[in-house]
């Protein structure tokens, strides 16, 4: 069966209007223990100006698939197949230089962390001034300006002030309004926000998360929003990808996933958020554990946990398919679901294969198998 | 505004509470108008207030200014020989009249040849602290580097420049100088600074490689990695600025150290030729001055040698606890 053959209607949005086409994307990472595959066949649209959510679990892949796009993965990581086409280009083809180029300028990225995200021993104005001076060209004085006007945007009051304090004189929320306002700085075309609002508190997160939706507004950029917090999801996105074990199952509007869910994983997600004002003994959960990414099971991957199994689930991969209108779901639930071509894969290089390295991983199943399972735990911060 | 508070409250006849209440606003208010300090600033406040490293450094100072403009006082001093007072004795207290003894043309005496011992003194003081400084300067450049760009990228480079440093540090760092400057047949003050820089550069550059170790995974590299900064960028302008608190801790203290390996080989006959004075050649015919009882010319350059020696320490220690308070 071809690829093309298998290829599933977008949802929401024509070729055109799509800013970033990820396709099968592979991601492995080299370990002690053999290979994860942390990002195993990826498929995911990003339409000009919206606001995407990734959702999953933590480890599902959610950050690698933003340092894939980025090419920023660590050593032992490594993009073995797939396609990220970025305004029509295949951004893996690019040169070093070229990607330098894009990284920043056409597609930034805010991370998680405004607390380490900072260099601490240089004043948030200058750095906001060296971002902009990375891509355009502006004079010290000039980027300077600018760096304050666009703390300004950001909504940090007495710009010219702030602007020479260091990063550990602000607030968590400022420093993420620093980072924002770095990131827009080149008024990218694609806006990747790595968990954004995690480490902030819950009125410090409503705060960024309006002004991360002003700025889209003002600037028209398309947002990839990665979290673990459906809430989060709810509020900004335009669309929903759902990940598990490195692979997308169910892609489809914000309002479609919460009001019919059709991956039984995102239906077990979305019933684990308490309810205001329903009295329940026990939350619900979902069944089991994330699967270790050394041993990820055949077939579908969430078919040890999933209620709704039956005969294939464990034989092949289900593939992403448009199950509802404008609805993506990997699941043999629905009848046009067909198992997934196999992927020719480029092996990671000969030392990844050494005896050592299946003897740890052997010695690892063993240790799990000893162990008692943990019990599931799934983050629903609603 | 803290200020018209108070007034007010004072009309109306306040209790206790109110007054207590409008201090510490106004203390808020002075908080507010402080003046905000950068990192150097406050560094350089920490280190005014550690009286001994400031001590030290009033003291080195006088010591460098000595090196500075002693040598153009005194001219050509340092190597006029006056055959008429050899072994002159220094400027002395005694008990009968006239108290202080000896003659003022040589208050620190004279050595076997009648050198005036104070313009050899200043004079070597410029040999040590120049090669000091210099070949510091000289490790900071090829340790800094090596040590920058093996933990920066890691791999093979590391491993090459890493085995590299090994070596140096396995080879008997004393004997290797001594070897290659008799290889040189003598040295200039250039050269023995060159040699020094050569041999020496590898504490640094372990220092400089485990800082690059842990910063290059820090998230505000891969933030500006994310902005699209080159390498050469990244590692100058991210990763230098914030490795930059133990090596100047460590470049201090090593300054001491080349100081001393410079008098030793100074000592041993080594180091700058004669009649160039350095501290540790002037120690070099020390027999001689001991057993002739002549004190003075071994405890002149002794003492200035471990007197820059300890202030370069203590002023070592008083920068690192500017630097990183916590670790004192």
């Amino acid at each position: 069966m071809s690829r093309s053959a298998l290829a599933p209607a977008r949802p929401l949005a024509a070729a055109e209007d799509v800013i970033l086409r990820i396709e099968n994307l592979h991601t492995h990472f080299r370990v002690l223990g053999g290979i994860v595959k942390a990002v195993d066949g990826v498929t995911l649209t990003i339409p000009r100006g919206k606001t995407v959510g990734l959702v999953g679990e933590s480890g599902c892949g959610k950050s690698i698939t933003s340092l894939s796009i980025m090419r920023l993965l660590e050593k032992n990581g490594r993009i073995v197949g797939g396609h990220i086409e970025f305004r029509g280009k295949d951004l893996l083809a690019l040169s070093d230089a070229e990607m330098q180029e894009i990284r920043g300028n056409d597609i930034a990225m805010i991370f998680q962390e405004p607390m380490t995200a900072l260099n601490p021993v240089f004043t948030v104005g200058n750095q906001v001034a060296e971002a902009i001076q990375l891509h355009q060209r502006l004079d010290r004085k000039e980027a300077w300006e600018k760096a304050v006007e666009q703390l300004k945007l950001v909504g940090i009051s007495e710009p010219a002030r702030r602007a020479k304090d260091y990063p550990h004189q602000l607030s968590g929320g400022m420093r993420q309004r620093v980072m924002i306002a770095m990131a827009l700085s080149c008024s990218p075309e694609l806006l990747i926000a790595d968990e954004p609002t995690t480490a902030l508190d819950v009125t410090i997160q409503a705060q960024i998360l309006e002004l991360m939706h002003e700025m889209q507004e003002r600037t028209g950029t398309a947002i990839l929003l990665i979290t673990h917090d459906l809430g989060v999801i709810a509020e900004m996105a335009d669309e929903v990808a759902v990940m598990y074990a490195g692979r997308i199952v169910e892609q489809a509007s914000t309002y479609d996933v919460y009001a019919a869910p059709k991956h039984p994983y995102t239906q077990g997600l979305l019933a684990s958020i308490p309810k205001l004002g329903q009295k329940q003994d026990r939350l619900h959960v979902i069944k089991g554990n994330v699967p270790n990414p050394l041993s990820v099971p055949p077939g579908c991957s969430f078919h040890p946990r999933c209620p709704h199994r039956f005969e294939p689930c464990d034989k092949a991969v289900p593939s992403l398919s448009e199950v509802a209108p404008h609805h993506l779901a990997a699941c043999y639930l629905y009848p046009h679901v067909h198992p997934e071509a196999e992927m020719e894969v480029e092996e990671l290089p000969e030392e990844l294969a050494k005896p050592h390295d299946v003897a740890v991983a052997r010695a690892e199943k063993h240790i799990s198998a000893v162990a008692p399972a943990e019990d599931a735990e799934v983050d629903t911060d609603a | 505004m803290a200020q018209e508070v108070v007034t007010t409250e004072n009309a109306v006849g306040q209790s206790g509470q109110v007054a207590q209440a409008a201090e510490i606003i106004q203390g808020y208010d002075e908080l507010e108008h402080a003046p905000e300090l950068g990192f150097w600033k406050l560094a350089g406040i920490r280190f005014l207030h550690h009286r001994v490293a400031t001590v030290s450094l009033g003291v080195l100072a006088f010591i460098v200014l000595a090196a500075i403009v002693g040598p153009i006082l005194e001219g050509n001093q340092y190597k006029v020989l006056d055959y008429q007072s050899p072994y002159h004795p220094p400027v002395h207290l005694q008990l009968a009249p006239p108290f202080l003894a000896g003659d003022w043309h040589h208050p620190l005496g004279t050595d076997e040849v009648g050198r005036d011992q104070l313009a050899r003194l200043v004079r070597g003081a410029r040999v040590s602290l120049t090669v000091g400084l210099m070949a510091m300067i000289g490790y900071l450049l090829i340790g800094g580097t090596f040590g920058a760009l093996a933990g920066f990228f890691g791999g093979w480079v590391d491993q090459l420049l890493m085995r590299v440093t090994d070596v140096i540090i396995a080879s008997p760092f004393l004997l290797v100088v001594i070897a290659v400057t008799a290889a040189f047949g003598g040295v200039s003050l250039f050269k023995l600074i060159i040699i020094l820089s050569i041999l020496g550069w590898f504490e640094i550059a372990r220092l400089m490689r485990s800082q690059f170790l842990s910063l290059r995974e820090s998230e505000y590299v891969m933030a500006a990695r994310a902005l699209g900064a080159s390498n050469f960028r990244i590692i100058t302008r991210h990763i230098l600025p914030n490795a930059l608190t133990p090596i100047i801790v460590s470049a201090t203290l090593g300054v001491s150290g080349i100081i001393l390996l410079e008098a030793a080989l100074g000592f041993l006959g080594y180091s700058i030729p004669p009649p160039e004075p350095s501290w540790g050649n002037m120690l070099s015919n020390f027999e001689q001055y001991m057993l002739g009882g002549y004190l003075w010319l071994v405890l002149f350059p002794a003492f200035a040698l471990v007197t820059t020696a300890l202030c370069i320490n203590l002023i070592g220690d008083g920068i690192r606890d500017a630097l990183d308070p916590r670790q004192r």
